[in-house]
């Protein structure tokens, strides 16, 4: 079971939604598709899903040697970005309804709806129309509707919006046990603390193109390695200082702290002679940056490098 | 713990009943049954206590009719001489009413002190007897007699052998019966298919569904959910309107019931029509809630009336069964299931012709149900925009 998305363009009029997109989602990981507002991520989940279809590449999704053009429904759990149920019926309903069109027995429905209404706090409303509960419990209830039927692959767009920190971190446990139950879930979020504490992989999308792609880890290292803050026990030499500049990327914090980050070609041992010239060190280490800077870099740099294709054009 | 796999039928079955029991309250029902059940013995009771004819009604009069004699004898009459000292005594309870004879004018006025049923079978026994003397007074043999009892109307002879005999108009009867219901039913589908659809885009369920059938599967469901509720809502009104009937005719006027006026052997046949009739509305209803994004601000919901002109159209052809205008809308699926049981409770037609009629009116839905679901999907993905005409056009056709 897997899933290729390779050369995958969607277009709406003449804005470019998704942009030659090519990545591949792994079986029982976190996928954590990222991006700013626009950036092409509701696109992209409405063509896994199958609401929409391609103007060019392919998604191909295969299972038992069988290729599907989507996602197929039953092997789908899905919460839209576009949330609602029936607000009137009560929350068995509701489950047991949705349950019931993927062929959940109700003996598998009680039992599981017991099991997930009680780790939300929620059993005791089981018989409560749904309208009666909050927005962030409404979200909760759809949450579990979207699994009750214990998908294979599970795409979720924005689980986290319009919770609460103690709620999102519900949906955090939530979500880890998704995966160890052996499902592949495909998240999209802007709340990257709960990004970092479960994304397997991450794909960052910025007009509709791929900005970052690989594994967490991996992301971090490539950032962190690259930007090295070093403390000096003394001023810094300001002429051998000025020499390093012309060959390094350098931000002065104080006079004795400097930070400098490695472009993809220069290593930290090339880096080190230079830095004994400005003199006696006290501390250096590669500076730790969050997933939320890095997505701030990696937009920034991506726009930046965007505008300069786009003036070299005219 | 493992689902079975589920088919698209059993899918379809799913939204049918999730789609009936939204709206079919079995509580409601008794209730409003328990209602009618009230509303009956209401009306009965009236019934029974405002004509107690047990009791003797003594009634003042100045006129010396020999004819006051043949009036139910719940009714005694006592001559008095000054009528005016009889009505002036009315609330003393010694007559419960007076009996006025004018002798100039020759008229009759009865005077009450309150008005109660017993008058109105009084007045219309007198009006009776009144009418019986005059001709009385003719003197008039029995010739004469039956001329001016016995009213003549004219016949009408059709000399097209394939237009039935008009004195049977129990198949008409049954027809028009069947519409009338129909008429009903349909009310019921516009208004709950609307709520149902629209409702749901304004939930912000649809995009829920859709990750778990097909947009095909999901109007199927709702336009099969529909169906059963209007045939329930037609079968409903028909015991309404039996028991009804039987309440009045047995109970109240103490008469035996007489479903004379059915027709059972072409029932059958305009039921397949009616139910044919009730899902072509429904999926042309649905297309066009289909393409509706926000209820209140939509001018397409006026549409969604179109399907009930055919049964107003279906009278007009009465007149004329067999014009090549009524062969013509017999046979086009969106007027047949009205116009050809009207055809056929007035026209001998062969059986090839409302059996192909009907053949017709299904291949029209199956492919109705199709549109209304391209037009579903279209819409649904255009973010709250609402699609024009022509943009569901285009969708029904891509």
């Amino acid at each position: 079971m897997s899933l290729t998305i390779s050369h995958l363009e969607k277009h709406y009029n003449t804005v470019s939604a998704v942009d030659n997109l090519s990545f591949d989602v792994q079986p029982g990981e976190i996928f954590a598709l990222l991006g700013p507002n626009g950036a092409g991520k509701s696109s992209l989940v409405k063509m896994l899903v199958g609401f929409t279809y391609p103007d060019a590449g392919e998604i191909k999704f295969v299972d038992e040697n069988e290729p599907f053009s989507s996602i197929p429904s039953q092997l789908l759990g899905y919460l839209p970005e576009d949330r609602g149920l029936y607000p009137e019926k009560t929350l068995k309903q509701n489950l047991q309804f949705f349950a019931q069109l993927h062929g959940v027995t109700n003996d598998d429905i009680e039992e599981r709806c017991q099991h997930w209404l009680t780790k939300f706090s929620l059993s005791d409303r089981l018989n409560d129309p749904l309208k009666s509960l909050s927005k962030g419990n409404q979200q909760k209830v759809q949450l579990i509707t979207a699994i009750l039927h214990k998908p294979k692959w599970v795409i979720l767009d924005e689980p986290f919006s319009g919770l609460d920190p103690i709620n999102q971190e519900l949906v955090v446990e939530f979500l880890a046990e998704l995966k160890q139950q052996g499902m592949t879930v495909i998240l999209s979020a802007h709340q990257m603390a709960m990004v970092e504490k479960l994304a397997d992989r991450v794909l960052l999308l910025n007009k509709g193109q791929s900005v970052l792609y690989g594994k967490l880890s991996e992301v971090f290292d490539h950032y962190n390695n690259h930007v090295i803050d070093v403390n000096f026990r003394k001023h810094v030499d300001n002429t051998q200082l000025s020499i390093l500049s012309s060959a390094f990327v350098i931000k002065q914090l104080s006079t004795s702290r400097l930070t400098i980050t490695l472009n993809e070609h220069q290593t930290l041992n090339e880096l080190l002679p230079h830095l004994l010239k400005l003199g006696e060190i006290h501390e250096l280490k590669n500076q730790s940056q969050s997933l939320h800077a890095i997505y701030l870099q990696a937009v920034a740099e991506h726009n930046a490098h965007d505008c300069k294709e786009q003036s070299y054009e005219k | 713990m493992k689902n079975k796999n589920v088919s698209s039928k059993e899918q379809v079955w799913t939204v049918a009943k999730w789609e009936f029991l939204h709206f079919f309250k079995l509580k409601q029902e008794i209730i409003s049954k328990l209602i009618m059940l009230l509303i009956a013995a209401i009306i009965y009771f009236f019934a029974a206590s405002g004509a107690d004819f047990d009791k003797q009604y003594t009634l003042a009069t100045n006129a010396e009719q020999p004819f006051l004699n043949k009036i139910n004898p719940a009714f005694k009459f006592e001559h008095v001489e000054n009528i005016n000292n009889a009505i002036n005594k009315l609330d003393q309870d010694e007559f419960d009413g007076v009996l006025k004879y004018n002798e100039q004018t020759t008229n009759y006025t009865l005077v009450t002190l309150e008005k109660d049923l017993w008058q109105t079978t009084l007045s219309s026994q007198l009006n009776a007897l009144m009418k019986q003397q005059q001709l009385d007074a003719l003197d008039l043999n029995q010739a004469q007699y039956d001329s001016l009892t016995n009213s003549k109307t004219i016949e009408h002879q059709i000399l097209d052998e394939l237009i039935k005999n008009q004195a049977d108009k129990s198949q008409t009867y049954t027809a028009f019966g069947v519409l009338i219901l129909l008429f009903v039913a349909m009310f019921g589908i516009f208004g709950q298919l609307f709520v149902s659809i629209t409702g749901e885009k304004q939930n912000r369920v649809t995009e829920q569904l859709m990750a778990t059938m097909t947009p095909q599967t999901w109007i199927d469901g709702k336009l099969t959910g529909q169906i059963l509720l209007a045939v329930k809502t037609m079968f409903g009104t028909l015991l309404s309107v039996v028991l009804s009937m039987l309440f009045f005719t047995v109970i109240i006027k103490q008469q035996p019931i007489s479903l004379d006026f059915v027709n059972w052997s072409m029932l059958p046949w305009f039921i397949a029509f009616a139910i044919s009739g009730l899902a072509i509305c429904a999926a042309f209803m649905a297309a066009v809630a289909a393409g509706i994004d926000d209820p209140n601000h939509s001018s397409k919901s006026a549409l969604m009336m179109l399907p009930i002109a055919p049964i107003a159209i279906a009278f007009f052809m009465m007149d004329a069964p067999n014009s090549s205008l009524s062969i013509a809308l017999s046979y086009l699926p969106f007027t047949a299931f009205a116009v050809m049981p009207v055809r056929m409770s007035l026209v001998d037609l062969p059986f090839w012709q409302p059996f192909l009629s009907f053949i017709l009116s299904v291949g029209c839905f199956y492919y109705l149900r199709i549109f209304a679901a391209r037009i579903f999907k279209m819409g649904m993905n255009m973010y709250g925009k609402e699609p024009s005409l022509k943009a569901m056009w285009l969708a029904i056709f891509k």
